[in-house]
């Protein structure tokens, strides 16, 4: 079966981490190593002209980092799957790249079979997330979903519960074996908590967040 | 009071205020300036000096009143107004103690600990760049190399020590720098960080962090939150804790509580860190307070907008 080999671009400001990317690249028969840049600015430059099948860019890099490239190639419309690699994979940024528009993320320790295989996916218009890359994302996903819901402790919980009951604060003290000022504190990070100001649109606001029924 | 007596005091006033600049007045009726020793007649403000207020709230509550003033040459004063009942007359005295030099020490302190807090975060962060940016990055190029041979036992070792290796590296660059990455949000970075306080402590946390806290004070922020769980790990292990960091009435809020043990709040000064935190805070226009008894401890930050 003969197919036309997909053309990359890969960006990494290392030197020698890059220098490993290019040649997995170029020693796979389906793929075609294009162009290379060692910043964020190049590598943007790089796509535009030759606009590559893929482009497999590192998140951190001088210039404009992976995450900013993705948002150029994305917002040019460019026919550019992007696939980023990251030394470092918080949640919170495999959730910016893959809502960004990237086909793939994956951590820079993934074995270089793993990463051609993955560039090679993306440039068939497919998406591939590693197993721990896809705990994250979902983690993301929940963690984003449920950040209308205020976190309090078991504590503030309790004390919530009882001003809904409609109790005083020195009865809350009295029923928790807690001093009045420890109460009053507990009911100020409440308020701080759910952004309100007094008893009344703290229950309503804990209300409508779930909190309380 | 004999008028002997009196006069004694009025000396023994004199030489006070001559040796340590303290300048005292009787003011009769909230207004009627009774007595003033040479100290307090020789400031050419004393309108400035002595608050008009003041002295009507401490008559009026029978209690004394603190204030501070600065008088127009620069001088700070610390001031006392006492109420005192003087034959059925209410008498209110006034004694200010010149802190000028002090409020300046107390400053130029503060000023040094944020300085130096500051410039210990500026090195950590090269640190973590150079080990994120250069080390890190020769080590996974390297376990790339030896991944892509085939796998005998020593080889398979060798590359579980690099993966061994990369990961300590990145769980200290991770503490030495949480936001290593300008894409990490403000809300990530304190999240993991609770969580691995949390899991060290052991504590169990509650994170709480407002989309709109992101700002100038990010890496004030983490600093503050990481001697504070550190904190809630020495003192409270074991307890719930929650952290809290919102705007509240445009400025921002950062709260850590517990409901551990509390500690003894006078070690306060002697806790290095806390008091390095607390006085960073103070000297970037923030306000800090302490709580802490046998229901828990709870030290809460506030930090003008910016």
């Amino acid at each position: 079966m003969s197919r036309e080999r997909a053309t990359v671009v890969v960006a990494d400001d290392h030197p020698v981490y890059r220098e490993g990317l290019t040649r997995a690249i170029g020693q796979r028969a389906d793929l075609e190593l294009v162009g290379e840049a060692a910043d964020g600015h190049a590598a943007l430059e790089t796509i535009r002209e030759l606009r590559p099948a893929v482009a497999l860019l590192d998140v951190k890099m001088p210039g404009l980092d992976g995450l900013q490239v993705l948002h150029a190639i994305r917002r040019d419309e460019l026919p550019t799957a992007v696939v980023l690699v990251s030394a470092h994979a918080a949640e919170d940024l495999v959730y910016q790249c893959i809502s960004g528009g990237a086909s793939a993320f994956l951590g820079k320790q993934a074995d270089r079979d793993e990463i051609c295989d993955t560039v090679a996916a993306a440039a068939r218009g497919e998406v591939r997330l590693p197993p721990e890359i896809q705990g994250q994302l979902v983690r993301q996903i929940q963690l984003r979903a449920a950040t209308d819901t205020p976190r309090l402790t078991t504590r503030e919980r309790e004390v919530l519960g009882m001003i809904a009951d409609g109790m005083s604060a020195p009865d809350i003290a009295q029923q928790l074996s807690l001093s009045p000022a420890t109460v009053k504190s507990h009911l100020q990070t409440l308020y701080d908590k759910l952004g309100v100001n007094d008893r009344a649109a703290a229950v309503a606001t804990a209300m409508r967040t779930g909190l309380l029924e | 009071m004999e008028t002997r007596d009196a006069a004694l005091i009025g000396e023994l006033l004199e030489r006070l205020s001559r040796e340590t600049d303290i300048c005292v007045a009787l003011i009769e009726d909230r207004e009627r300036v009774i007595y003033t020793n040479d100290a307090m007649a020789a400031i050419d403000d004393v309108d400035v000096l002595i608050s008009r207020d003041a002295v009507v709230q401490a008559a009026a509550s029978g209690a004394p009143v603190d204030t501070q003033a600065t008088t127009p040459d620069g001088r700070v004063w610390e001031t006392r107004y006492v109420p005192m009942d003087h034959d059925g007359r209410r008498t209110v005295g006034v004694i200010a103690r010149n802190i000028t030099e002090l409020d300046r020490l107390a400053r130029q302190q503060r000023r040094i600990v944020k300085d130096s807090l500051e410039a210990a975060e500026r090195e950590r962060g090269r640190l973590a760049d150079v080990l994120h940016d250069d080390v890190l990055q020769r080590l996974l190029f390297a376990h790339q190399e030896w991944a892509s041979i085939p796998a005998e036992p020593a080889v398979r070792r060798a590359i579980d020590a690099i993966e061994d290796v990369t990961q300590r590296l990145r769980a200290v660059v991770g503490e030495l720098h949480p936001i290593t990455l300008a894409s990490t949000t403000l809300r990530s970075a304190v999240e993991a960080l609770a969580h691995d306080h949390a899991a060290r402590g052991p504590f169990t946390v509650s994170v709480q962090v407002s989309d709109h806290a992101g700002g100038t004070h990010d890496l004030l922020v983490l600093a503050a939150l990481r001697e504070l769980l550190t904190n809630v790990a020495r003192h409270a292990p074991g307890a719930e804790a929650g952290v809290l960091v919102t705007p509240v009435d445009g400025e921002l809020v950062i709260e850590v509580a517990d409901d551990g043990p509390g500690f003894d709040p006078s070690v306060v000064d002697e806790h290095v860190g806390l008091a390095a935190l607390f006085a960073r805070i103070e000297a970037s226009g923030g306000r800090t307070a302490l709580e802490t008894s046998a229901d828990g401890t709870r030290v809460r930050l506030t930090l003008p907008a910016t």
